[in-house]
């Protein structure tokens, strides 16, 4: 995973926070997707930050964890949001 | 009052009998519903499965260029009659098919052609509920098919709560970000039959209530307990998302939009009935007892 790709969130992917878990709708494919509070918190994230290193940061700022624990974390759960058509990476 | 408007059966006013003595204190508009001759439409769907019938759809444009909003199109019950919806003159045109009969003409009227043209047109969204007054708000239930929803609405009507719905709620957004129910027909069906709305009520809510709770029903063994448990997150809008009342695609983001708020702003607890008539009534008390501690 290279930490200095931009995340794109698709116009066509709409999400929803319901009690801290994320509801998001792919319109393209028509399918729905849930995250749980940590996959909502980088969600919101890389909502907000404009690389992934970026995104990484914020997330560790919010929980005690070993940073490349959620390195790894992060790398399988931006890979999983990729394959489901959710978001684009682009490469910096 | 259906839906919050008075339906006029213009060429069978028996039809409107049961709107005459109420009192309705809340009437957003009339609908008018005469036979008349109908367009020929371009674009029309497969058949599909609903109420035990076959029903295609027909539109000049498709629904996906529209959004369903100010456009005409029609709803045919395969050899029992044809709706066509004419927003401009606020009617319902109707043409008769070999099956037809008033009883069938109010049923598909006020079952599903009704509350999908006011799902698109954007005045309600619709679910799939029962729904009941309970010390001045109403509490709604949902549950998939046979899943209790009008054994609980009975339940409520025998107490001497007052009917919103059996089977098709309206709910109206409010800009308060209040959520208000709108009563569906005056008619209660606790069996299961085609094509019949049911025995009509006079404890029928005639103006919008404020919704309170979703409880979703769950049966369980007849020894169980009644528990009542909040649901969150994730699984409130699955839930509220199963309650759709028609899937329509071309609507699918409006949809998501009102489903999401709906499940973030709404308490929604699951309901666990044991299954056991004799167990009825504490299912009664129990949900009466956790309103009334609100």
């Amino acid at each position: 995973m290279e930490l200095n790709s931009r995340i794109i969130i698709p116009e066509t992917v709409l999400a929803q926070e319901i009690d801290g878990e994320m509801v998001l709708l792919d319109m393209n494919s028509e399918h729905y997707f849930g995250l749980d509070a940590v996959g909502t918190a980088i969600w919101e994230a890389m909502q907000v930050s404009n690389t992934l290193q970026e995104a990484k940061k914020r997330v560790l700022d919010m929980y005690e964890v070993e940073e490349d624990v959620l390195q790894k974390d992060l790398a399988v759960f931006v890979e999983k949001l990729q394959k489901s058509g959710l978001i684009e990476v682009e490469r910096g | 009052m259906i839906f919050g408007h008075t339906i006029d059966f213009v060429d069978d006013p028996v039809l409107n009998s049961h709107f005459q003595n109420r009192e309705n204190s809340f009437v957003r508009g009339t609908i008018k519903v005469q036979e008349c001759s109908l367009p020929h439409f371009e674009v029309i769907s497969a058949s599909m499965p609903h109420s035990l019938q076959k029903v295609r759809y027909g539109t000049h444009t498709s629904f996906e260029e529209t959004k369903g909003k100010n456009a005409v199109w029609m709803m045919e019950i395969i050899g029992v009659l044809k709706l066509v919806w004419f927003p401009a003159i606020d009617t319902i045109g109707y043409e008769k098919g070999s099956g037809f009969s008033s009883q069938r003409l109010r049923f598909w009227v006020y079952h599903t052609f009704l509350p999908l043209l006011l799902q698109m047109e954007g005045i309600y969204n619709i679910l799939h509920a029962g729904c009941v007054e309970v010390e001045g708000k109403a509490i709604v239930f949902i549950a998939p098919s046979f899943g209790g929803k009008s054994t609980l609405t009975d339940l409520f009507l025998q107490q001497g709560h007052r009917l919103l719905s059996d089977d098709t709620l309206a709910v109206d957004t409010m800009k308060n970000g209040e959520y208000r129910a709108i009563a569906s027909w005056p008619f209660h069906r606790p069996f299961r039959e085609p094509e019949i709305l049911g025995k009509e009520t006079e404890a029928f809510v005639t103006k919008p209530l404020e919704i309170a709770a979703v409880y979703r029903l769950s049966k369980t063994e007849a020894h169980a307990k009644v528990a009542i448990e909040e649901m969150r997150g994730i699984e409130k809008f699955r839930q509220i998302h199963y309650s759709s009342f028609i899937p329509l695609n071309f609507l699918k983001k409006r949809i998501f939009a009102f489903h999401t708020d709906f499940a973030h702003n709404i308490p929604l607890y699951r309901l666990s009935i044991p299954w056991e008539k004799r167990r009825l009534n504490d299912v009664y008390q129990t949900v009466l007892q956790q309103r009334l501690q609100m």
